[in-house]
């Protein structure tokens, strides 16, 4: 599949079959987020690959927003970020590696969905996080039970304006 | 993923739990009505068959006898900071 279908076909999986992922395919996508592009090159992320039932069973206690059974989860987050005032950089370079992870995870015939409501005091005492950890976003990975259709998006011509903010652009018209 | 009636409690106490800790920065009280619930399901986990961790909710009954009226919202970041370690530890302890 190319990159624009996989793109087009990817979706927030949040129900799963019961059956393991292998550490060769977590591999890979962990692999796809380590290079995705930073500000600065400085790659400030942690990546905390989770596996255990009995970890995941906790990340779930303190995370209202992860739904299903996923076999796996990953918590990603920036370490060393302090009073950086170009902490949101460090954000956006995480959103990067979120949209890779997701990709390279369709990419392989599994399903994933990103997880933002989440305790991350809770999640940092569960993962042994150190202080200067500060977990951003966590993952569900795992095969899905069933795949969701398209959610409604808006159309290209509701977003795009051509060269000036509020002009639309006619070739837009029919997407 | 829990498979006993007793992780199955001791889940949905910790997620009660973790829902007054996502509450309590909002302007209301539904920080302190979840802290509520959670207090309810502790004090009545003795008398629920199935539950097994008597000396932990024993624990975290003596935490809220000894809670301190919460005039701050510090003191309540505070108060379910340690019943997250006191559930953590208790979950370490077991794993």
């Amino acid at each position: 599949m190319s990159m624009i279908d996989l793109m087009k076909t990817r979706r927030s999986i949040r129900s799963f079959l019961p059956k393991p992922v292998s550490d060769e395919y977590m591999i890979k996508i962990l692999d796809t987020a380590r290079l995705a592009p930073s500000g600065g090159n400085r790659q400030r992320w942690k990546f905390i690959y989770v596996n255990d039932p009995q970890v995941l069973r906790m990340i779930k206690n303190c995370s209202p927003g992860f739904y299903g059974d996923a076999p796996a989860a990953i918590v990603v987050g920036l370490e060393n970020e302090g009073s950086d005032p170009s902490s949101v950089i460090g954000l956006l370079d995480i959103g990067f590696a979120a949209e890779n992870i997701l990709l390279a995870a369709h990419a392989l015939g599994l399903g994933g969905c990103a997880v933002g409501s989440f305790i991350a005091v809770a999640v940092k005492k569960v993962i042994n996080a150190p202080d200067n950890f500060r977990p951003v976003l966590l993952f569900s990975i795992g095969y899905a039970d069933k795949e969701p259709p398209m959610p409604s998006k808006k159309k290209l011509s509701e977003i795009v304006y051509l060269n000036e903010y509020g002009k639309g652009w006619e070739k837009l018209e029919e997407v | 993923m829990s498979e006993t009636f007793d992780d199955r409690y001791f889940d949905l106490t910790m997620k009660v739990l973790n829902y007054a800790m996502e509450f309590v920065n909002q302007p209301s009280y539904a920080s302190l009505r979840m802290t509520d619930v959670l207090q309810s399901l502790v004090d009545i986990s003795a008398e629920i068959e199935g539950v097994e961790r008597k000396e932990f909710y024993a624990s975290v009954k003596a935490k809220f006898r000894d809670r301190k009226l919460m005039t701050t919202k510090q003191a309540e970041v505070d108060f379910l900071n340690e019943l997250l370690t006191l559930y953590v530890e208790e979950w370490r302890r077991r794993k």
